[in-house]
Order: structure tokens, then C-alpha cells, then sequence
């Protein structure tokens, strides 16, 4: 498998209250306009993990019990997600690797939110290596 | 466990704060409809469902980010996910977290924080690091 592409989701202020609520993370910024506006974003953004969780569901369906059980994955998160805009997950193997791919959280407008790596190690090479 | 809120005083390596949670279906339904996961849940040979690792991840980072009282507008800026074994919703998962590194540059704190997750057991289910920074606020302006 070369290449994983996730459907695209849009993120938009329900769902992020939505997980304000699920994961009991209420920070101004994420939330409240009046808050967001005096920030360097300018407005309320989503919650990183919120986007990281699609990088998972996509390992998930690909990988299923092998993903869950021993993934590896270190991400950094480069831009936000503001409210209205859609992610896609982008999984590419690198190369010469077995299940080790470069990951990107791709937004509408080609910014990356996200970026980094995912693996699943090979049973004899399970480390806490990525 | 003593609060911090001075976060220069967060100490490398000691135990922070820890906490026992029960992610029962009702958690796992509300979080995956707000992350609108559609995929299905991985269940075990007697159709018992797995939590999406990632929620585990989040419940634990939550623990802590409650625990230090972070200023409002902290960033979430890095993560890592080792998961170690999956773990059935319903059951207790235990954190334990610490702080990896902490440090001051261009006027904003970067702190790592590592949280271990695991089962009543003791056995581990993950272990993560998030790196959160807020601006750093000079006690001599």
C-alpha cells in the first residue's frame, strides 16, 4: 500500500463544540469569538487532537486491530483548522518500508495542519522508535 | 498532588498528576461524533469494542491540561502515540503524567508532557507526549 487517502471532512463550529464537550476541553480558543479575535489566529480555531483523531480513524480502517494495537505516531501541528474548512488525510509510504508513512492533514485550500509519521512496527521490531 | 501554576516549577521527570478514568460507550459515542468517525470499531472474538486509541490519548491530555489550569489560548503544538496494547470500552484506564521538557523561547513556555496510560492492571495500554505552549508571562517586566 503506497498511498492512504481519507474522505474529506468539513470541521465546522458544531462539531467543535461537540468535542469541547466529549473531551472536556473548554479553551477560549477553540470557542469563544470575542476571545479568538484577540489572538494571533483572529478567530476561533478547532482542537488539534480533534484533527489528529483523523489520522487515526484512517490507520484504523486501513490497519484495523494491527493499528490499534501497536501504531506509532508522532505528529507536529502546523497550521489550524478553522471552522467551515475541510481536512483530508493524507498517509504515503516511505520508501523501502514496511508500514511507515509519512502523514499529512491536508486542508481545502492545500495548507497542511498537519504533518509527520506513522508506523506500525513489524511484531520482531516493536521499539519506541517511529 | 500539589497545584502548579507557576510553570517554570514544573519538574522534569516527577510524577505530576494522575487520574482514573471509565470511557464507557456514551464517552466513546460523543467523541466520535464530534471527530465525525465514521469508520467502525475494532471489536475482539466475543464482539467486544475497542476505544479509538486517539481518545484515549485525548482524555489523558485532558487530565493534565485541567491539573495545570493552563492559561487560556495555550496551543497544542506536537504529538507523539505509542500504543502498546488496545484496550475494551468499558474498562479503567489509569494516567499517570510527568513533564519531559520545559522551556522558554521567544517569550512563549514549550512543555512536553508524557502520559502514561493503563488497565487496573497495571499493564500498559500507551504512552504519549504532547507538547503544549502558552506565553510566557515575566515576573520582571
Amino acid at each position: 500500500m503506497s498511498k492512504i487517502i481519507s474522505k474529506s471532512k468539513k470541521i465546522n463550529k458544531t462539531d467543535i463544540k461537540k468535542y469541547a464537550n466529549a473531551a472536556g476541553d473548554f479553551n477560549p480558543i477553540h470557542l469563544d469569538e470575542n476571545f479568538a479575535k484577540n489572538t494571533q489566529f483572529g478567530k476561533c480555531i478547532a482542537h488539534g487532537m480533534m484533527i489528529a483523531s483523523s489520522i487515526s480513524e484512517t490507520f484504523t480502517t486501513e490497519f484495523g486491530i494491527d493499528w490499534i494495537s501497536k501504531g506509532r505516531l508522532k505528529i507536529r501541528f502546523k497550521s489550524p483548522v478553522f471552522p467551515g474548512e475541510e481536512i483530508t488525510t493524507i498517509g504515503e509510504a516511505k520508501k523501502g518500508k514496511i508500514n511507515s508513512f509519512s502523514v499529512q492533514v491536508v486542508k481545502n485550500n492545500n495548507q497542511i495542519a498537519i504533518t509527520g509519521e506513522a508506523s506500525i512496527p513489524e511484531d520482531q521490531e516493536v521499539t519506541n522508535e517511529l | 498532588m500539589e497545584q502548579i501554576t507557576d510553570y517554570s516549577k514544573l519538574t522534569l521527570g516527577k510524577l505530576l498528576c494522575e487520574k482514573s478514568i471509565m470511557i464507557d460507550q456514551k464517552l466513546i459515542t460523543d467523541y466520535m461524533e464530534a471527530v465525525q468517525d465514521t469508520s467502525k470499531l475494532i471489536s475482539d472474538i466475543q464482539g467486544e469494542k475497542y476505544i479509538p486509541p486517539m481518545a484515549i490519548a485525548a482524555f489523558g491530555l485532558q487530565m493534565v491540561i485541567d491539573f495545570l489550569s493552563i492559561p487560556k489560548g495555550t496551543l497544542h503544538v506536537g504529538q507523539e502515540l505509542i500504543i502498546e496494547s488496545p484496550l475494551k470500552i468499558g474498562e479503567l484506564v489509569n494516567y499517570e503524567a510527568s513533564i519531559t521538557a520545559n522551556s522558554v523561547r521567544n517569550n512563549w513556555r514549550f512543555v512536553t508532557i508524557e502520559i502514561l496510560a493503563k488497565t487496573s492492571i497495571n499493564h500498559l495500554v500507551m504512552s504519549t507526549k504532547s507538547t503544549i505552549t502558552m506565553p510566557e508571562i515575566s515576573e520582571n517586566p
